[in-house]
């Protein structure tokens, strides 16, 4: 972050680099992928007993209602360490749709179980006929007493395989418009009638899975919102979720591997010549990313208006762009599948790479997004 | 020195003063003057006009004469001088005059005034030098002729803020001219140039004064390519908006909206890091910062300007049009200090300490 500190902004930095200098294990530093679910929940429960897997939560529900400037702070010392990505579901997505969204109920029950770990949350929103085309959801409820009765197929649902409950949008009419007929549904992945297989993806991680739902019973109070108006529920904090993927927490990350690579002996020479000037332009690009978060976030903060489009697609491009010059320091080294230790340094010549390509599909496309800002943004006319 | 806190809404009233002057003064007519006309630069009742604006003296203290205003203010103005295309070279004397504020003695208090009043234009050579040896200055920017340069001699472990006069003895600028109408200057300098050339500042009052205003120069640059990137970019939506091809408008096609919306983001970027960077004043990040929002800015400013003109199809590319012109001052605007390689390199330099 390139704007000055104030004493208290600088005391928080050095209590968290101190804190995750005793506090992470060495065995999770510096991964690409999710660690396994045991190994991530320990970390998740260690974070949130500390009052920190929550940073951007209000206090109320409670969070640490951290200002953007402490959010991007704690993701600078949590790059710099090393610390894992986390199942994010539940702090990013259903987590702040309850707190707007949800019954007092539904926050109760779910809230409290989100900030202890206690329960992991899946996305059941995309299908194998609908993508970035989401409103032509197929996967079906009918109502049968007071439960609806689920059978479809859903795909490309991050951690799957390993949550505990999901929240999913289902057709439950057939309405005027696509948009209408959709139902928002918490569902326990516990239910009979669920099967999961696991999706390997390029990147060689299992971090996606199928869905396929037989005769699943859900009870209606499990739904969010009305019935059949769940589309107004999954799209109630667009921006807020575009912020969070437009963090600029992997952007952070990807330059953490790309100076840890730089640094290793084996690579200097070649970061000394015409790749100096590549390694700066990540540093700028990465600078720029947190620069746009700032501006993003503490517009939202103060009730107004925010570019989240192109937050997303600046964040993820600036992670792509830092792997790929990665890459290129990497020299014959680009080719190598696993990451290698050199004393302190982790060297992680593809997987994150490969990883990152998920970056410009998830959460809408990046040319979803570029077809938004061109109409919402700015104002071109839309085809005939 | 004491600065009011940056504040939004001085800067929408300082940018407002320059929109009208220019809107006034003929808008990009007079960069179109300044592009067809050699003598454009020589005319210094302009000069006159921003000083009595008051736009030299932006980020002086009041106690100096100035307005008193912050960085934040400052790049409000470069930036709407740069939407546009203000061809006077604002840039240098609103930094030179940073620098003369910061020193004391009649001399600089003297070059201020005459700064300040529009009588002189003074500009930052943006690079130290290593002695006062050197027989060649090249490459300078912002220096029209009859301009003043101040210079920072880095030599052994002694540091001399220095100003030198184009009037003196045994100098002599030549002028090669740019893409914009501009020039880059280069003074030819004997000894006894250098024996002549007054001393503002020496040792650390002399590097204080220098690393601030090359800092403010390179952000306001930053700020006024991002204004005329913002400007072209404008241009072109309204230019897709109205454009008919194949029976519809050229903006309904989605090849085109996505260009569109990737300058966008890419100036949405620039922007946010120019208005980080100027908070990383007076900390120990403030000149890669600096380097960051330039760097950033010229590249970004050189892709969307380019874009523009794709857009624009055969017509962009035909001198009439005022497109063109946008291109041409990205390219002068974003070369000074070596363009995106030079800054980035210097990025790197100043984090690697």
């Amino acid at each position: 972050m390139l704007r000055a500190e104030t004493e208290a902004q600088s005391r928080w930095r050095a209590d968290i680099a101190a804190w995750l200098a005793h506090t992470l294990p060495d065995s999770l530093r510096h991964l690409t992928f999710r660690p396994p679910p045991d190994q991530a929940m320990a970390w998740y429960r260690t974070l949130a007993a500390r009052g920190w897997i929550a940073p951007h939560w209000p206090r109320e529900h409670g969070g640490l209602g951290a200002t953007p400037v402490e959010q991007v702070i704690l993701m600078e010392e949590m790059a710099r360490a090393g610390a894992p990505d986390l199942p994010t579901q539940g702090l990013n997505h259903i987590g702040p749709l309850l707190m707007h969204r949800g019954s007092e109920r539904q926050r109760a029950r779910h809230l409290p179980a989100i900030l202890n770990g206690d329960v992991i949350w899946c996305q059941g929103y995309s299908e194998p006929g609908a993508g970035s085309d989401l409103a032509s959801l197929r996967t079906k409820g009918e109502v049968d007493g007071d439960t609806l009765v689920i059978n479809g197929h859903k795909i490309w649902t991050t951690w799957g395989h390993h949550a505990d409950w999901m929240f999913a949008l289902i057709r439950t009419a057939k309405g005027r418009r696509r948009q209408e007929g959709i139902t928002f549904v918490l569902l326990d992945l516990a239910s009979p009638g669920i099967t999961r297989r696991p999706i390997t993806t390029l990147a060689g991680d299992d971090e996606l899975c199928e869905v396929f739902f037989d005769d699943v019973r859900v009870p209606l109070d499990q739904v969010v919102g009305n019935l059949n108006e769940g589309w107004s529920v999954a799209t109630a904090l667009l921006d807020e979720e575009r912020l969070r993927l437009g963090s600029p927490a992997l952007a952070l990350k990807a330059l953490t591997k790309l100076r840890h690579l730089a640094a290793a002996a084996k690579h200097r020479e070649t970061a000394c010549g015409p790749l100096r000037e590549r390694i700066a332009l990540a540093e700028v690009d990465t600078e720029a990313v947190i620069a746009a978060y700032l501006a993003a976030a503490e517009a939202l903060d103060r009730g107004q208006p925010a570019d989240c489009s192109s937050l997303k697609v600046l964040a993820t491009e600036t992670v792509q762009r830092t792997l790929d010059t990665l890459q290129r320091l990497a020299g014959p080294s680009a080719a190598l599948r696993d990451p290698c230790r050199d004393g302190a340094l982790t060297l992680d010549y593809s997987e994150m790479f490969l990883q990152s390509h998920r970056l410009s599909i998830y959460g809408g496309t990046n040319e979803i997004q570029r077809t938004l800002i061109a109409r919402n943004t700015l104002n071109l006319p839309t085809g005939a | 020195m004491t600065h009011r806190p940056d504040s939004d809404a001085d800067a929408t009233l300082v940018a407002d003063s320059l929109r009208q002057f220019a809107e006034r003064d003929g808008g990009l007519a007079r960069a179109r003057d300044a592009k067809d006309n050699p003598r454009f630069h020589e005319d210094a009742t302009r000069r006159a006009r921003f000083a009595e604006a008051g736009w030299f003296g932006i980020a002086v203290a009041e106690a100096r004469g100035g307005a008193g205003m912050g960085w934040h203010e400052t790049c409000a103005l470069a930036a709407m001088a740069g939407r546009y295309l203000l061809p006077d070279p604002l840039i240098g004397a609103l930094a030179s005059a940073h620098a003369l504020s910061a020193c004391a003695g009649d001399h600089a208090d003297r070059t201020l005034a005459a700064l300040l009043g529009g009588d002189r234009n003074v500009t930052l050579l943006p690079d130290p030098l290593a002695a006062d040896a050197a027989s060649i200055i090249d490459d300078i920017a912002d220096c029209p002729p009859g301009s003043d340069l101040l210079v920072l001699i880095e030599d052994r472990d002694e540091a001399r803020l220095v100003i030198l006069g184009e009037q003196q003895d045994g100098l002599r600028a030549t002028r090669q001219p740019c893409v914009d109408g501009g020039t880059l200057t280069r003074l030819s300098l004997g000894p006894a140039a250098w024996r002549q050339a007054p001393t503002l500042a020496n040792g650390t009052p002399a590097r204080v004064a220098f690393a601030a205003a090359r800092d403010l120069q390179w952000l306001a640059r930053a700020a006024y390519l991002n204004g005329l990137a913002g400007a072209a970019l404008d241009i072109t939506l309204d230019y897709l908006r109205l454009r008919t091809q194949f029976g519809r408008a050229l903006g309904t096609f989605q090849a085109l909206q996505h260009r569109m919306a990737s300058c966008h983001v890419d100036l949405a970027a620039a922007r946010a890091l120019l208005t980080e960077a100027c908070l990383a004043r007076h900390t120990d990040r403030q000149a890669e910062a600096a380097r960051a929002a330039v760097a950033r800015a010229g590249a970004g400013a050189l892709r969307i300007t380019a874009e523009a003109i794709q857009c624009h199809g055969a017509i962009g590319f035909s001198d009439e049009h005022d497109i063109g012109l946008f291109r041409r001052k990205a390219m002068a605007m974003a070369a000074p200090g070596g363009g995106e390689t030079g800054h980035l390199l210097e990025y790197a330099r100043l984090t690697e300490r």
